[in-house]
């Protein structure tokens, strides 16, 4: 009996603080469980820089013209997601912004909102204008669902092997990566992105070696 | 017996006695290179023999595959001709070989007139011929002389430029593919001219294996990539290329010219053998020291003599090489028929690219560098005037709107707190990949990152309120508006919660940029009537007061150029 009552005050403790109930550490969200209706992801934007959002650009059936974007930050933790909130929010000209009741913390609401709930940071903009109220929701319940584990991608995903002098080989990642990025990081080391993998040179005298930034396919980066 | 057969006799005595030039039942004599006047007088009449030697207009060295040769005359001096004598010319070729060519006898000149060709066997190959020239008198070979010429193949393939001036190009999508940035350094040569890979085997720099003269590789027009080549390593066209290069206004090249011959099957074949043959700078080029003598892989070096590329403008030059052979006896040149034309890309920029990093999209980009040339007039490379072209053109002529619900931006990224470390993907935005609706940080990122690319030294600024959350607006024409309005937002809200712009230095007096919105220029800036005034180099006091109607509320702060992706 003296375990159930412990039990019960842990759960009022837990209820009275959401905080700490909702800051789990989800292993990201399905990229293919976001696609809003009637439209198909056309590009994946991953920044150049470590810990920003990866963009989704959607669009409609046979036009090129992007219609929506969604913006996924998997953190490590849920200051993390707030973190890119706060860089979302203050990227915004318009001077008020209306707040809305979603997540850990949200603005927005009609054609753009964004949101945090636990590690995760999301942000939608219709280009059309339309209302992405329920689809926001939709997204939240997903993420609420979605696995608690590993933040961030598997680094042998992001794996790339040095290449030797005077050498060029076009790198392949695995079909479990959305979106990469690959920089050199020495001398005489060039890597370019092509339809079929990166193509990666040498050209110079040293071993050239580079570095990966990939995104997987549950949005997480590495 | 008649007069006219007396005056047969004559001549023939004269021809025997006096010169032995004349053999009319032998073969033909030896070539005669120079001889003395013949003159008989007879009492009554004097007869005169022709006399040949060679011209001494005769160019003994030429290539009929030069682009611009029409023709080669073979032109023999004559006297003492008459109205009936006829001039024959006949090329020998070191096989064994005869080709006559049609020949007249005008004023004193015996020429024949020779295309290059060799009959059904199309363009003479090169190497040594022998012309001689024959005069017939009544049927009868009176004079003649011979000379050697010789067939040479003249060319160039490759012209490096040189200069502190050069800066590197960026191609953004080579094959097509986003994000396939392939650098053209300012080291590499950007003129080539060499078989491919796929070529049958007997292929050279100057001819297709079939022996046609290969196309001299014109500008490569493509902004976005370079040429490509399945069969090279790296899959970019590393044989025969032409590529833009730039540079910063008023600098001086260097060319360095490589001297190419070589037929087809034989890539030793064609070189002048004994002649001194050598390559004429095109007018605006002045060779450094002498030019020296032509031999396959020779490399010839000139200098301008004046800047090519004195403003921010891209400019597009056709150069004329020609050729030129030495007279071995009076040492003067005389001008090879025909020419090699090579085009040439020069963009002029303001100063040195700028950038706050050094990563490999940090360069100067074909596209963005052809478009802010197009937009300035290219009368200078005067930095806040090609700012101001750029805000013009960015503002004007790339189908911009601002974003009216929410102010967002679509290609750049604050990375940290505090609008700091803005990442701008310029990559996507060349392609409108993100739509064509952008907000005064993408503005920002724009024009400075074009800006930074030709030299000119703009970050962007951040404008706030110093201590409320947002700040009042004057009436603006925002990018993609006819009209100012009051708001630039569709709910009527006449604030910014800040503004971002573009400008030099905060620490040194710098002048604002903004292609964001047009502001009210007139001396009321709050109401009707507006006078679009772009920003364009507004002094920072100024153009808050027309911004805003609460300027001295306003912070600027932030001072970094952007990251580019």
């Amino acid at each position: 009996m003296k375990c159930f009552q412990i039990a019960f005050a842990l759960l009022l403790f837990c209820a009275a603080m959401p905080g700490v109930v909702t800051a789990q550490v989800r292993a990201g969200v399905e990229v293919d469980r976001l696609s809003p209706d009637a439209m198909s992801l056309v590009d994946v934007q991953v920044s150049v820089v470590a810990d920003q959002p990866v963009r989704l650009v959607y669009a409609r059936p046979g036009q090129s013209a992007p219609a929506r974007f969604i913006d996924v930050y998997v953190g490590s933790s849920s200051a993390d997601a707030r973190r890119a909130f706060e860089l979302y929010r203050e990227s915004l000209s318009v001077a008020s912004l209306e707040s809305t009741r979603l997540g850990d913390s949200a603005l927005g609401g009609g054609e753009m909102i964004a949101f945090t709930r636990d590690n995760i940071f999301v942000a939608i903009r219709d280009l059309e204008g339309q209302d992405v109220s329920v689809f926001a929701s939709h997204i939240d319940r997903l993420i609420q669902r979605a696995p608690v584990g590993s933040s961030q991608a598997s680094s042998r995903l992001a794996r790339v092997e040095s290449l030797a002098p005077e050498q060029t080989r076009t790198h392949q990642f695995s079909n479990q990566v959305l979106a990469s990025h690959v920089e050199p990081v020495s001398d005489g080391a060039s890597a370019r992105r092509r339809g079929d993998g990166w193509l990666l040179g040498a050209t110079g005298p040293q071993v050239a070696r580079f570095h990966a930034r990939i995104v997987d396919r549950r949005l997480r980066q590495r | 017996m008649s007069r006219s057969a007396r005056f047969a006799i004559i001549i023939l005595v004269f021809g025997v006695a006096c010169s032995g030039e004349v053999n009319v039942d032998g073969p033909a004599p030896p070539p005669v290179l120079s001889s003395a006047p013949s003159a008989k007088v007879t009492g009554v009449e004097a007869v005169l023999l022709p006399e040949l030697s060679v011209s001494p207009a005769f160019l003994t060295v030429a290539d009929p595959k030069l682009d611009g040769f029409a023709e080669w005359p073979l032109v023999f001096d004559v006297t003492n001709t008459s109205a009936s004598d006829i001039c024959t010319v006949t090329l020998n070729s070191e096989e064994g070989d005869s080709f006559a060519l049609d020949a007249t006898v005008d004023a004193g000149v015996c020429a024949a007139i020779w295309d290059g060709t060799l009959g059904e066997t199309g363009v003479a190959d090169p190497g040594m011929y022998e012309a001689i020239a024959t005069i017939k008198r009544s049927g009868r070979e009176v004079a003649m002389v011979s000379t050697s010429l010789e067939v040479v193949r003249l060319g160039l393939r490759r012209i490096q430029l040189r200069g502190e001036g050069r800066e590197p190009l960026l191609y953004r999508a080579a094959g097509g593919d986003r994000g396939g940035f392939y650098e053209v350094p300012a080291g590499r040569v950007p003129w080539r001219l060499g078989p491919d890979a796929s070529e049958a085997e007997g292929a050279v720099p100057l001819e297709l294996a079939d022996g046609a003269p290969r196309p001299l590789p014109g500008v490569w027009e493509d902004l976005t990539s370079p040429p490509m080549d399945d069969a090279s390593s790296d899959g970019v066209e590393a044989d025969s290329y032409n590529f833009p290069t730039a540079w910063i206004a008023g600098s001086e090249m260097e060319f360095l010219v490589t001297l190419a011959s070589g037929i087809a099957g034989a890539a030793d074949r064609g070189a002048p053998t004994t002649a001194d043959v050598r390559l004429v700078a095109p007018s605006g080029l002045t060779s450094v020291g002498s030019s020296p003598r032509f031999q396959d892989g020779q490399i010839a070096r000139y200098t301008t003599d004046e800047s090519l590329v004195p403003n921010m403008a891209r400019y597009d030059v056709e150069l004329d090489w020609t050729f030129e052979v030495r007279d071995e006896a009076t040492g003067e040149w005389a001008a090879i028929p025909g020419r090699v034309q090579t085009a040439h890309r020069f963009y002029g920029l303001v100063a040195e690219p700028t950038f706050d990093y050094t990563s490999g999209t940090h360069r100067p980009w074909v596209d963005v560098v052809d478009q802010v040339a197009a937009w300035h007039d290219g009368t200078n490379a005067d930095a806040d005037a090609v700012g101001g072209a750029i805000v013009a053109g960015v503002f004007n002529d790339l189908g911009l709107q601002y974003d009216r619900r929410r102010g967002a931006s679509a290609y750049t990224r604050y990375t940290s707190r505090g609008y700091g470390d803005a990442v701008f993907d310029l990559s996507r935005f060349q392609e409108l990949g993100l739509g064509n609706t952008i907000n005064c940080t993408d503005a920002a990122s724009i024009v400075s990152s074009y800006a930074n690319m030709v030299g000119i030294d703009f970050r962007y600024h951040i404008i706030r309120h110093a201590s409320a959350g947002g700040f009042l607006l004057n009436y603006l024409q925002g990018i993609g508006s006819a009209d100012f309005a009051f708001s630039p937002f569709e709910s009527g809200r006449n604030s910014f919660s800040y503004h971002a712009i573009v400008g030099g230095d905060l620490t040194t007096s710098y002048t604002v940029f903004d292609a964001t919105a047009a502001v009210d220029g007139d001396d009321d800036p709050s109401s009707a009537p507006h006078t679009q005034l772009l920003v364009q180099g507004m002094l920072p006091n100024d153009y808050l007061a027309a911004l805003s109607p609460e300027p001295t509320n306003l912070n600027v702060f932030q001072d970094q150029k952007v990251r580019i992706q």
